[in-house]
């Protein structure tokens, strides 16, 4: 391939990388800050909620 | 990881596609019959073969994704998040576009994939490894029986599609059509981003197939440019469904909080591999480990780097939280079953009408054993 025509090429993937990579970090940074119900959070979020899946409490947290 | 020439790849020999493509459509109508004279009694074949996990996908397909957690006993904090979307969205898209229910969709997906599967399998065996025994190769991809898991209506025909296409793109320099297919893969099951990690790595430092004759290597600062790309662009498919369940539930990675209620917890390999010995009821899956570790490293023996690494990846991510299904996750990928029917070419010619044979029976007894929901498949 010619060089222009290498480099428009990179510069083209360069761009769509970064348009991807910006979309990755948004995902990244929703994927830090859940917000989630006290149900969600005891049963998925808190180590030991669900044990060889059943939960780890007698009782069954509440689910609306 | 060093660098390697480029052997260009010749074309195939003449006659040899129509060859190929013949014998696997002809291999793949045998065993949809045997499958669906097995299935007739049971209520025809697509509502016969739907087990397991296929319910998830056809809950999906016609309801999507519920907000809320599975409340009975059974199955108690299960839910579809666990389930990644690509797969459900295509059963849904032909259910619109031909009128099938969700059953027949998901089969109808899988029966039209498992041949374009096995000709891509067959094009890149040849690539890398020669047009010696090209057909006796491509029919025993066909009919082993780790192939009985492409027939079902699982991801598992989906993914082994977009794996290996993926690659195969990467190596040819059609970088934006790998993106595509990467964002898919990631869209279809959990292991796909690392998959397309490992490809990425390859293409940057040790590139591994030839791409077509007449075209310049690309240099490293392309390769690099390439594979960051795949990468970036395999993690936004995989960050859509983080959007998704953000939106849902209110926590992006819902599909791998879930996991905890089907008893996936983390711990090492090698410990989930001493339990597997210890308990009867997950023996069979102990056993498919060991073999899958013997395959992977004769994987690397061959020089089938990146192959193994996949392989491998794959391998550690799914037994690092338990063995359930190890044996369908590694051994229903492409690259496994590639590496198996390259094992058995080197196995004396005389053997080869044997070996075909078991590989029909053993598939006729995984059919009649998943028809009748024996769960040692699933």
């Amino acid at each position: 391939m010619p060089g222009a025509g290498r480099r428009r090429r990179l510069l083209g993937l360069a761009v769509f990388g970064l348009l991807c990579g910006l979309l990755d970090l948004a995902a990244a940074w929703r994927a830090e800050h859940p917000h989630v119900n006290d149900a969600y959070r005891r049963l998925y979020l808190v180590p030991g909620g669900i044990v060889n899946g059943t939960t780890g409490s007698a009782i069954r947290p509440g689910w609306p | 990881m060093t660098d390697y020439t480029l052997d260009r790849i010749s074309p195939p020999l003449p006659g040899s596609r129509t060859r190929t493509a013949g014998c696997v459509v002809l291999l793949n109508l045998l065993l949809l019959v045997l499958l669906a004279v097995q299935a007739w009694p049971l209520g025809g074949l697509p509502h016969a073969v739907c087990h397991w996990d296929c319910a998830w996908y056809e809950r999906i397909a016609t309801h999507g994704y519920s907000p809320h957690p599975m409340t009975n006993p059974a199955d108690f904090g299960q839910a579809s998040w666990a389930f990644f979307p690509l797969y459900p969205l295509l059963v849904r898209a032909v259910m619109a576009a031909t009128g099938l229910g969700a059953d027949g969709a998901g089969l109808a997906i899988n029966v039209a994939l498992f041949p374009l599967l096995a000709l891509l399998a067959a094009a890149y065996m040849r690539q890398k490894a020669g047009d010696a025994d090209g057909l006796f190769r491509v029919a025993l991809f066909v009919i082993l029986p780790t192939g009985f898991w492409y027939r079902l209506p699982y991801t598992e025909g989906l993914y082994g599609v977009l794996l290996l296409s993926t690659a195969m793109a990467m190596a040819r320099g059609w970088t934006m059509a790998a993106a595509l297919l990467a964002a898919g893969l990631c869209l279809t099951r959990p292991t796909g981003l690392f998959c397309v990690a490992v490809i990425a790595l390859f293409h940057m430092f040790a590139p591994q197939m030839a791409g077509p004759a007449g075209r310049t290597p690309p240099d490293r600062l392309t390769r690099w440019v390439e594979g960051t790309v795949l990468v970036l662009a395999g993690a936004a498919g995989l960050a859509l469904f983080i959007f998704f369940l953000d939106g849902l539930v209110g926590d992006g990675l819902a599909f791998g909080h879930v996991q905890a209620a089907w008893g996936h917890r983390f711990l090492t390999p090698v410990v989930w591999l001493y339990k597997g010995f210890t308990h009867r009821k997950t023996l069979d899956l102990a056993i498919a480990a060991v073999l899958e570790i013997a395959l992977i490293c004769w994987g690397f023996r061959i020089r089938w780097a990146m192959e193994s690494t996949i392989l491998l990846v794959t391998f550690l991510l799914a037994s690092s939280t338990s063995l359930m299904s190890i044996h369908r996750i590694v051994l229903a990928n492409p690259f496994a079953d590639m590496l198996v029917a390259l094992l058995a070419c080197r196995l004396p010619p005389r053997w080869r009408p044997w070996l075909v044979l078991l590989c029909l029976g053993l598939d006729v007894v995984f059919a009649n054993s998943w028809l009748h929901g024996k769960r040692f498949l699933g």
